[in-house]
C-alpha cells in the first residue's frame, strides 16, 4: 500500500508539472471533493466499531492517556522544529497536528493559502507512518509496550495496526485501536486551531 | 471545517447504527482505497504545479523529516513516562 502510494503521488507530481493548466488547475480543485468523499467512508468505518466505544468504559478513563501523550508529544516534537528550522511556532504546531493522518492535514493546511506548509505537513506524516513500521518492534523491546502506540498517531487504527499487533498483544491492539480513533477525530480539530 | 465534521458525522452514524449490509461494509473499504488514490494523485498535482513548491521539494521533504523525527520522539517520551506513572502493566485487566 506505501508503495501504491509513492507511486500514485509521483504520477501526481508528473502530472501536475505537464498537464495543461486547465487540467491541474481543475485536479486540484477536485481535491477537496476526494477529500470529503473518503471522509465519508473513513466516518462509515469509525461508526462500524461499536464495542471500542464500550472498550472505552471497560478500561476506564485512563486509556485517554495514550493519544493524550500523543498529541501532547507530537506537539511539543512541531513546535521544537519549528525553532530549529526558524518558522512560525503555530505554523509548526499544524503541521505536527497531522498526527500521521497525511491526506487531512496537507491538504487542510494547503486550502488554509499555505501550500508549502501544506506539503511539508503532507511529507512528514508519510515519513511519520514509515518510521512507525520501522520503529515498533525496537520500542517494544526497549521501552514498552504502550510506547509502540505512540509512533502510530492517527494511523493505529488503520495502517499501522497490524504491525503493532503483531509485535504487542490483544489488549494492547485494542488500546492502540482507541487511541488512533481518538487521534483521528481530533486531528480536524487541532489542525485548523493552529491556522 | 463544517463540511468536514458533517461527512465524517454522516458517516459514523451510517456505521454505529449498522444501516449498511455486509456487502455494502465490504464495498466502502475497497472505495476507500479508491478514493485515498485518487486524492493523493490530485494532491501530487497540486504539488506539482507550484513552481515554488516543486523548486523547494528537496528542502521541504528535510524539513519534513526532521517534522516526522521530532514528532515521533515527543510522542514516544510522553507515552513512556505517562505509561510508566500511570498505567501498570497488567493492572487493569
Amino acid at each position: 500500500m506505501s508503495l501504491a502510494i509513492l507511486i500514485v503521488l509521483i504520477l501526481g507530481i508528473l502530472g501536475g508539472i505537464y498537464m495543461p493548466l486547465e487540467v491541474t488547475s481543475f485536479l486540484d480543485q477536485a481535491s477537496s471533493y476526494m477529500l470529503l468523499l473518503l471522509l465519508f467512508s473513513v466516518g462509515i468505518d469509525l461508526g462500524l466499531n461499536r464495542q471500542v466505544f464500550l472498550q472505552i468504559r471497560q478500561m476506564g478513563f485512563r486509556i485517554l492517556l495514550i493519544p493524550f501523550g500523543v498529541i501532547l508529544g507530537s506537539l511539543c516534537g512541531g513546535g521544537i522544529c519549528a525553532v530549529l528550522l526558524q518558522m512560525q511556532i503555530k505554523e509548526g504546531l499544524a503541521i505536527a497536528s497531522g498526527l500521521g493522518w497525511y491526506s487531512l492535514s496537507g491538504i487542510l493546511i494547503t486550502e488554509a493559502g499555505n501550500p508549502i506548509g501544506g506539503t511539508i505537513s503532507f511529507l512528514s506524516n508519510v515519513f511519520r507512518e514509515v518510521i512507525t513500521f520501522i520503529s515498533i518492534p525496537f520500542l517494544v523491546k526497549y521501552l514498552n509496550s504502550y510506547s509502540a502506540i505512540a509512533p502510530a498517531g492517527a494511523t493505529a487504527m488503520d495502517t499501522t495496526l497490524g504491525i503493532i499487533s503483531k509485535n504487542t498483544d490483544g489488549k494492547t491492539a485494542i488500546i492502540a485501536f482507541v487511541s488512533g480513533v481518538i487521534c483521528t477525530l481530533l486531528v480536524p480539530v487541532l489542525v485548523p486551531l493552529f491556522l | 471545517m463544517v463540511k468536514i465534521f458533517f461527512v465524517l458525522g454522516v458517516g459514523f452514524l451510517i456505521g454505529f447504527y449498522g444501516l449498511l449490509k455486509e456487502e455494502q461494509i465490504k464495498l466502502n473499504c475497497r472505495l476507500q482505497t479508491v478514493w485515498l488514490l485518487l486524492l493523493i494523485f490530485c494532491m501530487g498535482v497540486s504539488i506539482g504545479r507550484n513552481g515554488e513548491v516543486i523548486g523547494n521539494l528537496p528542502t521541504l521533504g528535510g524539513k519534513a523529516l526532521l517534522f516526522a523525527v521530532l514528532s515521533v520522539i515527543g510522542s514516544v517520551a510522553f507515552v513512556f513516562v505517562l505509561s510508566k506513572y500511570f498505567l501498570k502493566k497488567g493492572e487493569e485487566e
